[in-house]
């Protein structure tokens, strides 16, 4: 019957018969390789001289299925440990992990079967699981932890934005106050001049006020909507006026283009004094009045910006050199500031033009 | 027809009764927890109905011990437990904390389902062979992780209208988890009548 083991030791698992009275009836060579136990030692023993763990009830007694029906048993290392653990053996290098499957090899004899234990080495496969569950668990806490760091960024962002919102409501309330003040005290002076002389310092206010009404209401609180601004921008301006505008038609030729409020409050300071000129020179009583204002960027963020109105034009003394008015003054100033070149004529009414590049950051 | 009389059903639920039973005795015996499994509900169906089973768990994936028998009888037998309920049972048996942190079945955790499936089928089998006095031989459990429809793809192929199909529904209650499994035996025709027969012969035994 010996002879019939004679395969096993062409097998690199480690392969061990014994009969059902657990004697060691073959050890590969396999074996003797992982475990440190020469066949001749071991052979002819009772297994559980040299494997104690074998002989515990809960494996003699699966092992019983294996001797009388010939059923094949697994014991894992999960559940069993290293049921192969040498009972002397102090060198853990032969203390290997190892998943052992039993399978029965008929004895010759009626319902009897030898047993082949198949002793699979699972050290190395073992290693690298728990490798790999480490780094898992790293990597896993690791992410928690960014995710942690990341919510702390969103909530300071969302702190952040909240406060931003609130100094522009403030700045907005304020420019509002010093705007009713200057109204009050418009109402103790009776000079026309002065009165228009206020009331442009109003109107040049109120630009500002709009834009920080508009950033602290919008979602977006580091960018103004041109188009809508300007619309509001022409209309309070409109408002404030003591003339009458039910003839005037605006025609807005407007890109939607959205831009920080560094570029939106010189081009509104600019818009204030080029439309309130125009409705305070440019439009006679019975004649219909057009004003049309232009915006559009191209893509090297070039901006033309253009106002014009349907009225008489500048005077023809002016020639092409600006007034030396205070508003003219304000629109060169900040076309300058915008890095911009503004310029007027006559073409079938009074037209400015503004061009500028806007930076890369200041644009949406 | 395919099918079983009331009292040959009957029989089945007690052999599966009797076979978990046993298998449960071996996991408490073996393991620090204490493992209650009993058998719920048994169905016999030919193959070719299967898709009634299939289609209220398409989606769910099954950790699946197979194991062939032959000799008497022969075909195939499987236990099935969902993969997400078979990775907590693992976690549970070896004492390893249930997280979220290690959500896989590695080759160390599928080899512990290995063994869990082999006990199973081993007790449920072995008892079968006893009482009605069948020779098998059985082959090593193998470890799949599959959807029942491929499941049933892969172990009928071409024979559907050749075989029939035992589920036995199992519940386990290891410490406060319930898990529900199944064991499903794969038959052929032959195979069934011979079983069949079997069953009636151990029947008109205890009368």
């Amino acid at each position: 019957m010996k002879g019939a083991f004679a395969p096993f030791d062409y097998i690199s698992d480690g392969i061990c018969v014994t009969d059902s009275a657990f004697k060691v009836l073959f050890w590969n060579k396999a074996l003797e390789n992982l475990l440190d136990i020469s066949r001749k030692t071991i052979t002819g023993n009772s297994i559980f001289e040299f494997f104690p763990e074998i002989d515990s009830p809960s494996v003699k007694m699966r092992l019983d299925q294996v001797f009388t029906n010939g059923m094949p048993v697994i014991f894992s290392n999960q559940l069993h440990g290293n049921l192969f653990s040498p009972a002397d053996s102090q060198n853990n290098y032969h203390n290997i992990e190892q998943h052992v499957i039993v399978t029965g090899m008929p004895s010759g004899k009626p319902d009897n079967f030898f047993a082949v234990f198949n002793i699979k080495d699972i050290s190395e496969l073992s290693k690298k699981i728990k490798e790999y569950r480490t780094a898992r668990k790293h990597t896993l806490l690791e992410i928690e932890n960014r995710k942690k760091v990341e919510n702390i960024l969103k909530e300071a962002l969302r702190d952040k934005e909240f406060l931003i919102k609130e100094v522009h409501h403030r700045v907005k309330n304020n420019l509002a106050l010093i705007g009713s003040i200057i109204e009050l005290q418009k109402q103790e002076i009776h000079n026309i001049e002065v009165r228009s002389l206020l009331d442009d310092l109003s109107s040049r206010i109120r630009s500002i006020t709009i834009i920080h009404e508009k950033l602290y209401k919008s979602s977006k609180n580091k960018y103004i909507e041109l188009k809508e601004y300007l619309k509001t921008l022409v209309d309070e301006i409109f408002n404030s006026m003591v003339i009458n505008t039910e003839n005037i038609q605006v025609i807005y030729q407007v890109e939607n283009l959205t831009v920080k409020p560094e570029t939106a409050i010189p081009l509104g300071l600019i818009t204030t004094e080029i439309v309130t000129n125009s409705l305070k020179y440019g439009f006679r009583e019975g004649i219909r009045g057009i004003l049309t204002i232009e915006l559009s960027m191209d893509n090297k963020r070039i901006v033309t910006f253009r106002i014009s109105d349907n009225g008489p034009g500048f005077p023809v003394e002016m020639g092409s050199e600006p007034l030396d008015s205070l508003g003219f003054r304000i629109i060169n100033a900040l076309s300058m500031q915008l890095g911009g070149d503004h310029s007027f004529q006559n073409n079938k009414g009074a037209e400015h033009l503004l061009t500028f590049k806007v930076p890369e950051n200041h644009v949406e | 027809m395919l099918t079983y009389t009331k009292k040959e059903i009957d029989a089945l639920q007690e052999f599966a009764g009797i076979g978990i039973g046993r298998a449960a005795n071996s996991l408490n015996s073996m393991l620090q927890s204490h493992v209650d499994l009993k058998p719920t509900n048994i169905s016999v169906f030919s193959a070719k109905n299967i898709e009634e089973d299939i289609s209220s768990r398409e989606m769910i994936n099954y950790s699946i011990v197979e194991m062939d028998y032959s000799g008497n009888i022969s075909g195939t037998t499987c236990m099935l437990i969902s993969k997400d309920d078979s990775l907590k049972m693992v976690k549970l048996l070896v004492g390893e904390i249930p997280s979220a942190d290690e959500d896989e079945l590695d080759a160390i955790r599928m080899g512990t389902l290995s063994e869990i499936g082999n006990i199973v089928l081993n007790s449920f089998l072995g008892m079968m062979s006893n009482i009605l006095g069948m020779e098998l031989s059985y082959s090593i459990p193998r470890y799949v992780e599959n959807t029942i429809a491929s499941m049933y793809e892969t172990i009928l192929k071409d024979s559907i209208d050749e075989r029939a199909v035992i589920k036995i529904n199992s519940s386990f209650l290891v410490k406060d988890l319930s898990i529900n499994g199944s064991i499903i035996i794969f038959l052929s025709v032959d195979t069934f009548l011979k079983l069949n027969k079997l069953i009636n012969n151990y029947l008109k035994g205890i009368q």
